[in-house]
């Protein structure tokens, strides 16, 4: 019994071993979001892919989700159940309208609400163009882009 | 040899060639959503095959999604070992506010088995009950300028009065509204006052129904440069 706990703890030693040695080889495993043309869907865009200037970001998560952390100058418009669509429509449109790209994020894939906004916004045709961004917040938070509550 | 025993179960508990899988019938579920409705529940039936395994967890990133296991315990608790053969569902119910249009949520179930992610998506057409067409009217910046139309056309059998209409930039974009026939059909008609200026406006109106849902909507005007 002894020797099988032994023999235990030195295969668990040596997987913790061969983990340290390639942290240090390689560095602290890479956690930024996987994007390119093999991977993107109808209607994405990659975060690398966004231009600097002329982009209007619009944060489709929940109203608490955006007053915790967001993206620098990001406005709400998502289809979350307690918001009024309507309402944030109206408040977002002119600054859609002033936008050459409209690029929408939500938390996750599986959260849907970005391909629900932009096809919604591609639907009323307010003038740019309309993407959403792979890989979301998690995308955004790993590459550093997103800023917290003042 | 049975120095190595522990070795060689460790090996063998990594490699086992046995796999249980959740065999979904539907993984993506088609569902239009009654005007009225402010719930929608629809079902992924599953069967496992191979070993028995274990539901570690099941999550809609969506806070207008429940998820559930069915059926449960006989003490009413999630049900999250299943044997092989066994037959379920995932319930999800989608509450779903005032967005209309078509939306897609998903439920993600994790298992036991490495690498094993079930991807579920719900997609809910929510009816549009008073339709605009089209939903935005744009003039070229230093164009023609001139007359556009918008059409308001009430959908279901209900009849639904437009009751107020207003519009945020009546000096550039002045409009009249028409009824057509009342509760159905109505018609904005809108010229601007100028296009030498980018521009920008809104015309809301409101309705008569019960729904909260249902009783705004907007038309919007743009003047701009042609991309």
């Amino acid at each position: 019994m002894k020797k099988c706990l032994l023999q235990i703890l030195a295969l668990l030693v040596l997987a913790l071993a061969a983990f340290g040695l390639t942290w240090l080889v390689r560095g602290a495993p890479d956690r930024s979001v996987i994007c390119g043309p093999e991977v993107l869907e109808k209607g994405e865009i990659c975060l690398a892919e966004v231009p600097a200037e002329g982009v209007l970001w619009v944060d489709a998560r929940s109203r608490a989700e955006f007053a915790q952390s967001a993206v620098p100058d990001a406005i709400l418009l998502t289809d979350d159940r307690h918001e009024n669509w309507d309402e944030l429509l109206q408040q977002a449109a002119p600054e859609i309208v002033g936008a050459q790209m409209v690029v929408v994020y939500c938390n996750s894939k599986a959260c849907g609400s970005s391909e629900a906004v932009a096809g919604k916004l591609r639907e009323i045709g307010l003038g740019p163009e309309i993407r959403v961004l792979h890989g979301g917040w998690k995308a955004l938070a790993a590459a550093g882009r997103t800023i917290n509550a003042k | 040899m049975k120095n190595y025993f522990p070795i060689l179960l460790t090996v063998l508990a990594t490699c086992s060639p046995l796999r249980a899988e959740f065999v979904f019938e539907n993984k993506l579920v088609k569902t239009t959503a009654a005007p009225d409705a402010k719930v929608v529940k629809v079902e992924f039936p599953f069967t496992v095959k191979g070993e028995a395994t274990k539901i570690t967890g099941y999550d809609a990133p969506c806070t207008c999604l429940a998820a559930r296991v069915e059926p449960t315990n006989k003490d009413g608790s999630a049900k999250l070992v299943w044997q092989p053969g066994e037959s379920g569902k995932i319930v999800a119910k989608f509450d779903m506010g005032n967005f209309k249009g078509t939306v897609d949520k998903g439920i993600v179930l994790n298992t036991d088995q490495k690498g094993e992610a079930h991807e579920l998506i719900l997609r809910v057409t929510i009816p549009v009950l008073l339709e605009i067409d089209p939903p935005t009217q744009k003039w070229e910046l230093d164009g023609k300028g001139g007359e556009r139309v918008f059409n308001l056309t009430v959908q279901g059998d209900e009849k639904v009065e437009i009751i107020e209409n207003s519009g945020t930039n009546n000096e550039i974009f002045p409009y009249t509204f028409e009824t057509l026939e009342p509760g159905r059909k109505y018609r904005v008609t809108v010229k601007p006052s100028s296009v030498a200026e980018p521009g920008f406006g809104m015309i809301r109106v409101k309705t008569d129904s019960d729904n909260p849902k249902y009783q705004n909507a907007q038309m919007f005007l743009v003047i701009k440069k042609k991309p």
